[in-house]
């Protein structure tokens, strides 16, 4: 129980030749956050895609806070995802409303105090937003949640360096301290100085799974350039 | 904005660095409430759990007192502050002579040129008033 | 959860149906409009056409742009909550639906309902227009100082008679038989709906072209199912014939035969294809 997440053996094989995830095993604590790296195509989206229920494993398991990947980790779990999955025609005080109704672990207060922060209204529809914005309006909600794991895909993907502050800073400001963070990215130079630990993939296989402080005191580099010499990536 | 950080040296020592630079220079009052590692590590941009660790650093020499109701502040010692500045100017000093040396300066040579730095900048702050 | 459910699938396709609802309102409108060209009048009170004027031909061409109209709005819902379904399950926005803390017995569940209550209100609203049509059409074409309560007056004593043929026909009344086709027809929209979602569901255990896959499984279901509804009436009007040669009653049993079988053929196809949306969802969610 002590550990969030439990993944024995997992693998994804789409078909015999096209494995995306290749038999992990891999236990994370609470109250880190965690750096999911590696190229694209690594098998990353694929591993959070399985954590979130979106992807039916083809072996092995994953257990979150003592549940398997159900109805009660889907409580547990924020999931922000890889693109936007909220309809454009709701008005983003509707979208809140689907949040009261489904999270119990869901502040509308903390979410509206956000949104005022951003001088968004939330009577506007979503559509209407730039694609900042509508980014930034899914960060807000899945971080105004009171959850035990946040999974975050490629929460910086394409963006500029004032709105990248601003997600970083989002994440830290509301994450709850026992819960963690996993953080995938290909782009590692901009997140590392936020990150506790490090889960390296590459062709489906877990690398690497290690402290950043340990490979920046061991090697003398940052993750990235480490990264960058070992994997040439 | 996020604190601009070297890549190649522990993210905790530079964060040490930054926030007691921050005290010495008055930017945190002696005796003045610091922000929640939290909201720091915010700002900053970095792992909560490092600001947590480059606090531990700066309680261990004195320059902030955890208060167990009242969160941080900096230490009213004013005199451990000004030994800290003492310490950290003459670390600057040292590299400055060990540079200037390096260059094949003598000691009244480089008199010569602080002396000349100093009147400069004097000059230019009274065209600035 | 189930609740909670139905509310926001209600909320998120009200706007769309209701549009359809008063599409429907509008196009009755025109089936009225039809109707009250003086070609109708003439014939009732002539007894031969007094020929076409120009709005004549246009009222024929109103009646049948109603037809038209009518069936596409049948197809039109049927399509929606279809498309609907689709996005919120296996597009982007599924990655919210399959992340919420439910079950997919509850995710499907409140989507056959709202979807097939669509299907039923749109049917309910097609019957009354078509009624309504009848009506306008009858009262043009009565007779003048012809009345409703005179006509109602003159079938009275006929009404009996119908009775005791419907009864030797179906073995039922007229009331009980229509209160059976109304129920029928209540419990038709959400099998459909059901039927549907399952074929939906099944072309996402495709891996490229999902949607074709979908249309093609629907449209597989649909043959299977009419191959099998045929098939089983043959067999039971081949049956008959040799038993008896009595039209009435052959005519009616087969009749009932058909619509039973029809009904009961689709409940089953809808818990199967019920289960196999469940399985798909639960077991072999593939989010692209």
């Amino acid at each position: 129980m002590n550990e969030l997440v439990e993944i024995v053996g997992l693998t994804k094989a789409y078909d015999a030749k096209h494995v995306a995830v290749n038999n992990i095993t891999l236990t994370l604590p609470r109250g880190k956050i965690i750096g999911l790296l590696g190229p694209n195509g690594s098998g990353k989206t694929t591993l959070i895609k399985m954590l979130n229920g979106l992807l039916t494993p083809t072996q092995g398991s994953i257990i979150i806070n003592g549940k398997y990947v159900g109805v009660d980790s889907k409580a547990q779990v924020a999931y922000l995802p890889d693109r936007t999955y909220l309809s454009g025609n709701q008005k983003i005080s509707e979208i809140l409303d689907c949040f009261v109704d489904f999270y119990a672990d869901f502040s509308r207060e903390k979410a509206e105090e956000m949104l005022r922060s951003l001088n968004i209204d939330p009577s506007t529809k979503l559509k209407t937003l730039s694609k900042g914005n509508k980014e930034k309006v899914q960060l807000i909600l899945v971080m105004s949640r009171n959850a035990c794991l946040y999974v975050l895909d490629e929460p910086i993907a394409g963006v500029d360096p004032a709105a990248r502050d601003y997600i970083l800073r989002t994440i830290i400001n509301n994450y709850n301290p026992d819960a963690t963070v996993i953080i995938s990215t290909h782009l590692i130079g901009d997140i590392e100085q936020i990150l506790d630990e490090v889960i390296f993939m590459r062709y489906g296989h877990l690398v690497l799974y290690t402290s950043v402080g340990n490979i920046r005191e061991q090697h003398g580099k940052s993750v990235d350039a480490y990264f960058r010499e070992v994997f040439a990536c | 904005m996020a604190w601009e950080l070297d890549a190649d040296r522990p993210i905790y020592a530079q964060l040490v660095e930054r926030i007691r630079m921050q005290i010495v220079s008055g930017y945190y009052q002696p005796g003045g409430k610091l922000p929640s590692v939290r909201e720091l590590a915010a700002t900053a941009a970095v792992n909560p759990n490092t600001m947590q660790k480059a606090f531990v650093e700066l309680e261990r020499t004195g320059l902030i007192i955890t208060q167990r109701t009242n969160g941080r502040n900096v230490t009213e010692d004013e005199e451990l502050i000004a030994g800290v500045k003492q310490g950290m100017a003459r670390e600057h000093m040292e590299v400055f002579f060990s540079k200037m040396k390096e260059l094949g300066f003598t000691k009244e040579e480089i008199r010569a040129l602080v002396d000349g730095e100093i009147m400069q900048n004097v000059q230019e702050e009274g065209k600035g008033l | 959860m189930l609740g909670k459910l139905l509310k926001h699938e209600w909320k998120s396709t009200w706007k769309v149906g209701g549009m359809m609802l008063l599409g429907l309102l509008l196009v009755s409108f025109f089936g009225w409009f039809s109707f009250q060209a003086p070609v109708w009048q003439s014939m009732s009170d002539n007894g031969y056409y007094n020929g076409f004027t120009l709005w004549d031909l246009m009222s024929v061409g109103v009646l049948l742009l109603y037809v038209i109209m009518l069936i596409g709005l049948n197809y039109g819902i049927m399509i929606y909550i279809g498309v609907h379904f689709y996005k919120t399950m296996y597009t982007d926005e599924g990655y919210l639906t399959h992340t919420l803390p439910v079950s997919k017995h509850e995710i499907l569940v409140s989507k056959i309902l709202i979807g097939g209550l669509w299907m039923l209100l749109v049917t309910i609203g097609v019957f009354l227009s078509v009624m309504g049509l009848v009506s306008s059409m009858f009262g043009a074409v009565m007779p003048e100082g012809y009345s409703w309560r005179e006509l109602w007056d003159e079938m009275q004593p006929y009404m009996g008679y119908m009775d005791d043929m419907f009864k030797d026909t179906f073995g039922m009344s007229i009331t009980s038989y229509f209160i059976l086709l109304a129920v029928m027809s209540v419990v038709q929209p959400f099998c459909t709906i059901t039927i549907l979602f399952g074929a939906i569901s099944i072309g996402q255990l495709f891996t490229k072209h999902r949607v074709l896959m979908a249309i093609v499984s629907y449209v597989g279901i649909m043959i299977v199912a009419n191959m099998l509804s045929s098939m089983v009436q043959g067999v039971f009007s081949i049956n008959q014939m040799a038993r008896s040669l009595d039209d009435n009653v052959l005519l009616g049993r087969y009749m009932n035969v058909s619509l039973y079988f029809s009904v009961f053929l689709s409940i089953v196809e809808a818990i199967i294809l019920y289960i196999v949306s469940h399985q798909i969802t639960t077991k072999k969610l593939n989010m692209e």
